[in-house]
Formats: structure tokens, C-alpha cells, sequence
């Protein structure tokens, strides 16, 4: 008796424990407030200005300590290279890249850096089980080594395809991205080393909401050149570092049908649902496995019960 | 430098004559320097030697100095309140622009002075700024190194192999 009954109570909550987890799911938009910091840090990238030189990766390359590469930074061949079609993007030896594009019915090339946007509702943070990722208070997306288990999701989640994998070390396994140089500058109040080095202040660091009423201005006072748009305002739910540019975005290189929604509302919501049917469903199988068996085992019970058994 | 043609050389020339004639509202190219020494990026760069006087002899105070150097503003949007305003005590680059750390908190008073100069760059991206574009439209040099000599350390930096 004492055995059907917590039988027949496994399956019972099996079920109710599936639809619980689908009430219980968080529906869309309920996400979007929770890691807003008032206060955080960005950086506001004006490509009007950037003349393509490439203090920035030099001084990126330093301060991170990451590997020399084969060229030294004032290489502007570097700007032909490509790689499977495409231009030069973020790896594990170098967290930011400079582009150059040339855009028809400008008289000179465009260029545009590339490095962790520092979203505000990090894909790469939601998509990760084992919680590697950390939005800070100052802004910065950073990463501990420590927990990360090397399965990638964040590499797949990134929408800028900005998280990369250190294949030399396949047994510690570590992402490496741009981390806003948050243990050696933004934790003390200090630009990043980017920004430091930009000659023509294409970059500028400030507070995120500072950062958009200046972009707004600089559209205002020069209308003919600028786009009406600052890129990462609401791209992915609203990014730290954002873009000003006289062209469409999509023209020097930004993926201009990114959502304004974070990225990962979706996978969250399917997220949520993990950790309950990692609860639910050993209950469940264990009540097919006790249903599939149940033949095979000796009839104990009277007939009456059997039947009750299998409604 | 390439020098601007003959015809914008009279103008300025012209130009320069007429505002030199009213020294208590404009500088005199003879209260300016021959040459300013840049030295703000010394760590990575040697100094720069800017020659003032070729260019103050060649292009009008207020192609750089905005309107600071009281012959009105080049600029229409310094124009909105600068177009009478009188030099002022110190020109130089550095009199207004600092070395910028971070973007300032836009004003939030009202008043003229805060409305405006909200954006206002640091001295590196003042100079480079101010430089770069016309040296581009004016065939003057545009090359990183054609201005900077790379230090040692600079060398290191950039990791450019003696
Ligand atoms: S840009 Fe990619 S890696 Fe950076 S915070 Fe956003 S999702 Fe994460
Ligand atoms: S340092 Fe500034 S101007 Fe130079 S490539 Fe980087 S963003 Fe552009």
C-alpha cells in the first residue's frame, strides 16, 4: 500500500511540477528593469572622428598584457585582411579591433572599433549557467575564470560575436574579451586604456546618460553630419558603449536588425524553466520507469487496486 | 605645408590688415608666438615644434582659435552668442581645454555657459582635431609619425622593431 501510494504521488507531482514551471514561466518584458545601474560608465565612440590609427589597440595590447602580434600596431596593412570573407574581429590575443570601410560617395575611409559593448543586459551573463559573468555597478561585463566551465553558450548568445575561447588551455578553459579594464582603471574611477590613447577623442568616457545628451547635442549642432541614431541606446536593451556615425550604420559594418529588447528575454524565459525541470524530471522518468516496469513486478496487490493503478 | 593659394593669401592678408586695425578688439600676429611647443604626449612621443607664425601668417586667428582671439567666429555655432565678443587674456589651447579624463555632466543651470561648451575636448583631441582636418583639406601632414616622432617607450608601445 505504503508503495503505491508514493507511486501514484510521484507521478502527481511530476505533473503538477510541469505545470507549475510553465505558470511560473517570467514572461517577456518583466526582465528588462533588473540590472539597470544609474550611474553606470560608457563610452560614447563618435566614427566621425576616428582617423584609423590604432593608439587604441596598441594601448589595449599593453595594459591587458595580451600576446605581441606578428605586426607592429603602426601597420595600416592590417585593414586588408580578412579572414573567411569578413574583417578582422575580436580574438584571444586582442580584445578590441579597428576597421577601416570604405563607403561609397565619402571622400575618405571610414573607421570603426570593435570590442565588448558592455551591454546592460548582457546576453553572454544570461546565457551562462554557472554565473562566470558580472555586470558591474560602473558598467563593465566581466568574467571569472574561475567558475567557467568552457561550454561557449556565451560565444553563441554575443550578438557582436565578441566572446572568444582560449583554445591553448583546453583544461582551464577561459574566455577572453575586453573586460573595460575594470581591475586596473573603471574600478578606481579611471578612463579605460583605449580611451586614454585616442588622439582625436573618438572616444570619450563618461556616464552612460551624460553620454547620450552629448551624442544627442553633437547631432543637433551638425545635422548634415550625423546620422540621427546613436547605435547601442536601445540595441540589445541599451549597451555601455555606444556609436555616433555619419553614414548608416549598416554601412560601416553594425548589424542594424539587432533587437531593442535584450537578447536574451527569450532564452531567459527558457532558462527559467531549467532548474525546475532539472527538479521534475527525475520525478517524472521515475514514474515512467515505474509505470514501463510495473508488469514485471510481483503482484502483490489485490485486482481493485491494479486498476486504480492504471487510470 | 602647402601654402593657400595667392588669392586666399591676399584675402587673409586683407582680412588680417583690417582686423589688425582695430587693436582693442582683435590680436595683433605680432602679439603671437613664433613657435609653441607641444609637449603633452611626451611619454610616447617626442615634443612637437608647432610653427605659429607660418600658420598665423598663412590662415586667420579664428580658423583655430575660435573666437577667442576677438575677431569673431568662424564657426556658426560659436556665432549664436560670440560674434562681438573681445579677445580674451589667454588664448592659448591649454586656456581652455584641459587634459580631459572624463566627459563632463552636461549643464543643468540654464545659463548660456552651461547650455553650451558641454562638449568641449580635451587638449589632445582639441589639437588633433583642430589639426588633422585642415592639414587634410590643406595638404599639410596627416601621417601619426610625420608629427610624432615615436620615444623609445612610444616604440615599445606601438612595438615597432628598431
Ligand atoms: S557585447 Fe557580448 S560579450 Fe559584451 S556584454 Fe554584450 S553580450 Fe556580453
Ligand atoms: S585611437 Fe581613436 S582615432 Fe585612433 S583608431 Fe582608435 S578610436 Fe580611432
Amino acid at each position: 500500500m505504503l508503495e503505491k501510494i508514493s507511486r501514484r504521488s510521484i507521478l502527481k507531482n511530476g505533473l503538477a511540477g510541469t505545470i507549475g514551471a510553465l505558470l511560473l514561466r517570467p514572461k517577456a518584458g518583466e526582465s528588462h528593469d533588473i540590472k539597470k545601474y544609474p550611474n553606470s560608465m560608457g563610452v560614447l565612440v563618435d566614427l566621425t572622428r576616428c582617423v584609423g590609427c590604432r593608439s587604441c589597440e596598441a594601448a589595449c595590447n599593453a595594459e591587458q598584457k595580451l600576446p605581441e602580434p606578428m605586426q607592429p600596431f603602426t601597420d595600416m596593412e592590417v585593414f586588408e585582411e580578412t579572414e573567411h570573407g569578413r574583417q578582422r574581429r575580436t580574438d584571444e590575443t586582442r580584445y578590441t579591433v579597428v576597421n577601416r570601410y570604405e563607403v561609397p560617395g565619402q571622400d575618405h575611409p571610414l573607421f570603426r572599433k570593435v570590442q565588448c559593448n558592455h551591454c546592460q543586459e548582457p546576453a553572454c551573463l544570461s546565457s551562462c549557467f554557472v554565473n562566470a559573468y558580472t555586470k558591474t555597478p560602473e558598467g563593465a561585463v566581466i568574467y571569472n575564470a574561475d567558475v567557467c566551465v568552457g561550454c561557449r553558450t556565451c560565444m553563441v548568445a554575443c550578438p557582436f560575436y565578441i566572446p572568444t575561447f582560449k583554445y591553448s588551455s583546453a583544461f582551464s578553459p577561459q574566455i577572453m574579451k575586453c573586460v573595460f579594464c575594470y581591475d586596473t582603471r573603471l574600478k578606481f574611477g579611471k578612463q579605460p586604456a583605449c580611451v586614454e590613447a585616442c588622439p582625436q577623442e573618438a572616444l570619450l568616457f563618461g556616464q552612460r546618460d551624460d553620454l547620450i545628451k552629448i551624442g544627442r547635442r553633437r547631432i543637433e549642432e551638425n545635422k548634415d553630419g550625423y546620422q540621427d541614431h546613436i547605435y547601442g541606446e536601445y540595441e540589445a536593451g541599451g549597451t555601455s558603449w555606444m556609436y555616433l556615425s555619419s553614414v548608416p550604420f549598416e554601412e560601416v559594418g553594425f548589424d542594424t536588425n539587432i533587437p531593442h529588447e535584450p537578447i536574451l528575454d527569450s532564452v531567459k524565459n527558457f532558462l527559467g524553466i531549467v532548474p525546475m525541470v532539472l527538479t521534475i524530471w527525475p520525478a517524472l522518468f521515475a514514474g515512467f520507469h515505474l509505470l514501463a516496469t510495473r508488469k514485471e513486478q510481483p503482484r502483490i496487490s489485490d485486482d481493485k487496486n491494479g486498476q486504480e493503478d492504471a487510470q | 605645408m602647402k601654402r593657400p593659394k595667392p588669392g586666399a593669401r591676399i584675402f587673409y592678408l586683407l582680412l588680417g590688415g583690417i582686423l589688425c586695425s582695430f587693436p582693442a578688439l582683435a590680436m595683433d600676429i605680432d602679439d603671437a608666438p613664433e613657435s609653441v611647443t607641444i609637449d603633452y604626449l611626451q611619454e610616447l612621443y617626442e615634443p612637437v615644434t608647432f610653427d605659429h607664425r607660418m600658420h598665423a601668417e598663412n590662415y586667420a586667428c579664428n580658423s583655430c582659435h575660435h573666437h577667442t582671439t576677438g575677431d569673431g567666429p568662424h564657426n556658426a555655432v560659436c556665432g549664436k552668442c560670440h560674434t562681438t565678443s573681445p579677445a580674451v587674456d589667454d588664448v592659448s589651447c591649454s586656456g581652455c581645454h584641459e587634459e580631459k579624463k572624463t566627459a563632463p555632466a552636461p549643464a543643468t543651470d540654464g545659463t548660456a555657459g552651461t547650455l553650451y561648451h558641454i562638449d568641449k575636448p580635451g587638449i589632445k583631441g582639441a589639437l588633433h582635431l583642430q589639426c588633422l582636418g585642415c592639414h587634410a583639406a590643406e595638404g599639410g601632414p596627416t601621417e601619426c609619425q610625420e608629427c610624432h616622432a615615436l620615444t623609445p617607450a612610444g616604440r615599445k608601445r606601438f612595438l615597432v622593431k628598431e
